[in-house]
């Protein structure tokens, strides 16, 4: 045996003499059982001291694998989600189906759920399936050409022998031709089969073979003289890329239809009809020119998807990808067009029986007879569906408006979970806890408890940071303190996450959040939050979790806050079911709001001149950004006619014509510092009875405004549709006369409640314009709720009462 | 409408705006649609036509790391300098005092002028020294520009400016403003601000060169002075009070809270008495976050315009702005570069002309925002207001 070649540095470690191959033999083989598939696992995370304790657990039974895997040691899990609805017209009946894409490739399953809706609007896809094939191409070598030739020439004349050969083997393969080709001394003989709801690549092997013994025993008969067979000389292209498959077949070809109306292009995918044909010809011209062979847009993600997903041979995924898809003016709308030749897709066999990809299969009604076609009409209907998602989104330049990146002139070493080590929590502690001699022991991990803002929940995970929450319970000396670490995003990344969220709302909406997006709110978040804590007025200590330290350091782009951990807070992210909110909990909100909002109520100039305050709301700036909630609304109106109806949308575009009135008479109000996020997703309440205190946390957003802007929006979220003008006025003035108890000069009943009716103009506009955008994306269940409220609040014209 | 800056042949605006007379003593821009337009962070650099450097000072609240003033005309860096030098010695009261924007007595100017002189360079010195009276005398209203607006006044009724000024809501406004806008204040109106006496008295005729026959400069002036007091809060609009009163001190960076920090910021201005054009030359690419460029392009050829937005594309990072207005001349900077390359493509595309098409498609105008705050400009004269974003 030829000794290999001498390992090095850390595989001579794990490896040794790699002479004794004895010892590197992977344990347990040939046994399929648990007890096997374990040792394996131990074995090589001894050999390697990698922890592979993610494989561990499986809910695969390894011993009905045995024609699967090999050497098993686990699975690893891919998320699956749901793509749908798309209403398919098949060749037995029309049906709306939800398919299920197993990949890690975020913004595909948005993408082509965006897709599906807007065919299905559009009456649906029609989807035929023209044939279905699978190939094996067994290949002779004669001893001369002349044998070649006198062997094709026979072998042409043995199809229906073949087909009863065939039959001998296997119930569902019907041989359908044989295809010969002469080469030299080579014969090619591409046997082309009909295989049911096969894939089939094993069932014609096997019948291949056995013709192929047949026929090898003739040739001694025939005079000619056979040097050498093999099953498969390369012609069937199996699991290559071919031109031939589109001609002699192989797997199923399926054609996907739609015809899309002008409404519902733009309505769906966010694009003109003009600009996805344009788009259409541009990526054509250059298909050509790269020589793709199919020119499409991207069919690959959504074979990969639902293959992987419903246990296809995931080898095949190249192959099955063909597809040219055509786009052609229809009326004022487009008619598209996917041909896909060979989908090689089976329903049986293969990894279809594992109990999750079974499961699946049903889902889609793919189980049973007929139900590798349908499965494959399925597959192009989505291919089709995500193509025009994937071209609206290059047509509009979504695409680009959705993957900006921030532009750093330098390289950044970020803050990191490695630094919430025990030195950055002793120094913490020594200064909040007043003791320098305190020693910090361990840092415990504690799970994460409630509280997480939107902002964070989006940019989390997004921009390759320790952004988000992180919990610790620090241990020193014989006592503890849970902590709760907030690592914020740059405000750039909160923006361009927002943008992303815009871009998925349509090239208009994505244009003009663009410009704006550095006003909504979101310039300076990172800083603001840390200058918002470092307040030490009791009035807003009281109301806030308790600091245990601010640390900044804007090289390495670190804005941390570290706050005590909300365990004894009720009502915590209650926004989705607010039904816990007593009116006494309203009340307690309402004072501590009004405590914190005494604090700098018409001293807003001393606010005004910190940097960190950022730009805040003017009339100015709210006259200007009309473009904005132009966008929104129509957006709105556009994605969600029953939340934005023609009469809302009346409303709202009313408002936003007489911004400079209404928002001019708002700006002439006493301002103060406002939490701007005042809603159950981010406030709480400690204790009960008369100890019960208002607890805010989340402070990003925090601006100058009207102090009514907070009550207003938490009576939007607890308040339900049925709103008791008496009870909504009663909250209004227990502020008003909280604050004036706190010293502070306020308006008369009056004058408040009309500041409060413009503060919910202002958040009808503004604030829940964004979270409709977002909305487009996330559900959350608190939009349609506290959006009918606010509007019934708006209703109650409190303005002229 | 104040902007100075780039190269040109003999005798337009550029040549004739570097001859050190004080074009503008005040900027009628209005600030906050550079703040929001040009949406500077903390840290970022900053491009800025000097003008007057009231928005300069504006901006710098805003923390930048460095912001660039540069002018072509040595008058207007002498005033951004004198501004500068008097931040760091006099107090809040003395400083107003000093620019004329409070009353005060010749010789307490002179004598704050003293304490001044000596942190100014012997150019600025130099050209301060010789224009002793125009100190006395305040310099808030010394500008060509500001003198020519303030010889308006003498045709408002003060009364009716009192009572549109005071105006509470859009409807007072409206209803005052008819009382304002009499047929005998049109006219005067029309007569004074006719286009030949503004290229005579206000500015220059070279500034006027390239506006084209689709304005009538008058009526859109007018018209737009309409809107601004019927459509917009008068209440802090310091433009308008300026306009109809003379001096304003509630500009950010007139405010007396706002002083300390914008002393503490004043070493991060960086005074270029250089024509635009030269000075990006000597850029690094990417080295500039932002540029504000007033209306600089209103009075460059087209071509003296498409070679500054290549430089400007070159120079300003990806993801960075450039915000500018267009007084009477319609110019973008995005589509004309990219118009004039298309053109000298039909002779060939040179390797510097397809470098030149590379930097106009890096160039994106943001229209939402640009019409957006085009359509809430307090400093009303302007036909439009663009952002561009510098893209990959």
């Amino acid at each position: 045996m030829k000794p290999l070649s001498p390992l090095e540095g850390s595989a001579a470690r794990a490896f040794g003499d790699v002479d004794d191959l004895t010892r590197h033999k992977i344990p347990g083989r040939g046994r399929y059982d648990d007890v096997a598939r374990r040792a394996r696992l131990d074995w090589i995370t001894e050999r390697t001291d990698v922890s592979v304790d993610a494989l561990r657990d499986t809910r695969l039974v390894p011993e009905r694998l045995t024609s699967n895997i090999e050497n098993m040691i686990g699975a690893v899990e891919v998320p699956v989600g749901l793509a749908g609805p798309l209403l398919v017209h098949g060749q037995e009946s029309s049906r709306v189906v939800y398919a299920p894409f197993a990949t890690t490739e975020g913004a595909l399953v948005a993408s082509a759920c965006r897709g599906a809706t807007a065919v299905t609007r559009a009456g649906g896809v029609k989807v035929d399936v023209l044939r279905q094939r699978m190939t094996r191409a067994p290949a002779f070598q004669l001893a001369s050409r002349d044998d070649a030739e006198r062997f094709a020439a026979w072998l042409g004349d043995q199809l229906e022998t073949m087909r009863a050969k065939c039959h001998d083997v296997s119930r569902h393969a019907e041989l359908l031709d044989i295809a010969i080709v002469v080469d030299g001394l080579f014969v090619h003989a591409l046997f082309i089969y009909a295989t049911g709801d096969a894939a089939g690549q094993n069932m014609t092997t096997a019948t291949t073979w056995h013709c192929c013994q047949w026929i090898v025993s003739q040739l001694p008969t025939l005079g000619v003289s056979l040097r050498r067979f093999i099953i498969d000389g390369n012609m069937s292209a199996d699991k290559k890329v071919n031109l031939e498959a589109g001609e002699w077949g192989r797997g199923t070809a399926v054609i996907a239809e739609c015809t899309l109306d002008a409404e519902s292009i733009v309505q769906g995918l966010k694009v003109e009809p003009s600009e996805l044909l344009a788009a259409h010809r541009i990526c054509r011209s250059g298909a050509r020119h790269a020589r793709i062979v199919s020119p499409n847009v991207n069919v690959a993600n959504v074979v990969a998807a639902i293959f992987t997903a419903t246990g296809q041979d995931i080898a095949s995924v190249h192959e099955s990808s063909l597809g040219v898809l055509e786009l052609e003016a229809e009326g004022s709308g487009i008619r598209a067009r996917l041909f896909m030749p060979g989908l090689v897709v089976g329903t049986v066999g293969g990894g279809t029986h594992l109990p999750a990809q079974r499961a699946l299969l049903e889902t889609m009604g793919c189980t049973g007879e007929g139900s590798s076609r349908r499965l494959a009409e399925v597959i192009a209907g989505f291919c089709l569906a995500l193509d025009l998602s994937t071209l609206a989104a290059i047509a509009t330049g979504e695409f680009a408006l959705a993957h900006e990146r921030l532009g750093r002139n330098r390289p950044v070493r970020v803050f990191s979970e490695a630094d919430l080590d025990a030195g950055f929590f002793q120094r913490a502690l020594r200064e909040s806890l007043n003791d320098q001699s305190l020693e910090v022991d361990r840092i415990e991990h504690l799970d994460a408890g409630p509280g997480s803002s939107i902002l964070s929940e989006l940019t989390a995970h997004r921009i390759g940071k320790a952004v988000g929450l992180h919990h610790r319970r620090v241990h020193h000396g014989s006592e503890h303190t849970d902590i709760v670490v907030k690592v914020k995003p740059l405000d750039a990344e909160v923006m361009l996450v927002m943008q992303s969220l815009a871009a998925a709302c349509g090239e208009r909406l994505a244009r003009a959040y663009a410009g704006f997006r550095a006003d909504t709110g979101f310039a300076l978040c990172h800083v603001r939050e840390l200058a918002i804590y470092s307040q030490t007025d009791p009035r807003f200590v009281q109301h806030a979790p308790r600091v245990y330290g601010l640390h900044r350091d804007d090289a390495r782009e670190a804005y941390v806050l570290l706050v005590e951990r909300l365990d004894d807070v009720r009502l915590m992210d209650t926004a989705d079911d607010p039904s816990e909110w007593t009116s006494s909990d309203i009340e307690t909100a309402i004072r501590g709001a009004a405590a914190f909002h005494s604090i700098w109520l018409d001293r807003d100039e001393e606010l005004r001149r910190e940097a960190w305050i950022g730009l805040p709301p003017s009339v100015q700036s709210m006259v200007a950004m009309r473009p904005l909630w132009d966008a929104f609304a129509e957006h709105a109106a556009m994605e969600f006619p029953s939340i934005m109806t023609d009469e809302h949308l009346r409303k709202h575009r009313a408002l936003i014509d007489t911004v400079p009135e209404w928002w001019g008479r708002l700006a002439t109000m006493p301002q103060t510092l406002i939490h701007n996020d005042f809603n159950p997703r981010n406030i709480g309440i400690r204790g009960s009875g008369t100890d019960a205190r208002l607890c805010a946390y989340d402070w990003e957003l925090a601006t100058i405004h009207i102090p009514q802007h907070d009550v207003a929006e938490l009576l939007a979220f607890v308040l339900g549709a049925r709103v008791d003008l008496c009870e909504v006025e009663h909250y209004i003035e227990l502020h008003r006369r909280t604050i004036a108890e706190a010293g502070a000069a306020v308006p008369g009943a009056r004058e408040w409640r009309a500041g409060f009716a413009l503060a919910a103009r202002d958040l009808l506009i503004n604030r829940f314009g964004l979270y409709l955008m977002g909305y487009t994306v996330r559900h959350w269940d608190f939009v349609e709720r506290s959006l009918a409220t606010l509007r019934v609040l708006l209703d109650l014209e409190l303005e002229r009462r | 409408m104040s902007a100075s800056g780039t190269a040109l042949p003999t005798m337009d605006a550029t040549t004739v705006l570097a001859d050190g007379e004080l074009r503008y003593s005040t900027v009628w821009e209005d600030h906050l649609l550079l703040e929001r337009g040009l949406a500077p962070r903390f840290g970022d650099d900053l491009l800025m036509i000097a003008g007057a450097g009231d928005n300069v000072l504006n901006l710098l609240l805003r923390e930048p790391r460095r912001i660039v003033a540069i002018d072509v005309n040595p008058a207007q860096s002498a005033l951004v300098e004198l501004k500068l030098a008097a931040l760091s010695v006099l107090e809040h009261h003395d400083f107003v005092q000093l620019l004329g924007l409070t009353a005060a007595e010749p010789h307490t100017r002179l004598s704050q002028y003293e304490r001044v002189r000596t942190r100014l360079s012997d150019a600025s010195r130099n050209w301060w020294d010789d224009r002793a009276t125009t100190i006395a005398d305040g310099i808030a209203e010394s500008g060509r520009l500001d003198r020519y607006i303030a010889g308006f006044r003498a045709h408002c009724k003060l009364s009716d400016v009192d009572r549109l000024l005071s105006s509470r809501t859009i409807a007072e406004q409206r209803a005052n403003a008819a009382f304002l806008f009499s047929p005998e204040l049109c006219r005067a109106f029309t007569e004074y601000f006719s286009a030949e006496n503004l290229g005579v008295r206000g500015r220059d005729p070279s500034q006027m060169q390239y506006v084209g026959d689709d304005i009538d400069v008058t009526a859109h002036l007018l018209s737009r002075l309409r809107w601004v007091c019927t459509e917009l809060p008068v209440a802090g609009n310091v433009y308008v009070q300026r306009f109809f009163r003379g001096v304003e001190t509630d500009s950010p960076y007139l405010r007396r809270d706002a002083y300390p920090r914008l002393r503490r910021l004043a070493s991060r201005v960086e005074i270029v008495n250089a024509e635009l054009s030269e000075y990006l030359s000597a850029q690094p690419a990417g080295s500039i976050d932002h540029a504000g460029l007033s209306d600089l392009f209103e009075y460059l050829s087209i071509d003296v315009t498409a070679a500054v937005a290549d430089d400007l594309a070159r120079v300003v990072r990806p993801g960075g702005r450039i915000a500018y207005w267009n007084l009477f001349v319609p110019r973008a900077i995005s589509s004309t570069s990219t118009r004039l390359v298309s053109s000298r493509a039909k002779r060939g595309i040179s390797a510097q002309d397809r470098e030149s098409l590379r930097c106009a498609s890096n160039m994106r105008f943001l229209d939402s925002l640009s019409k957006g705050l085009w359509a809430s400009d307090r400093a009303w004269f302007y036909r439009a207001f663009r952002v561009e974003e510098v893209i990959r």
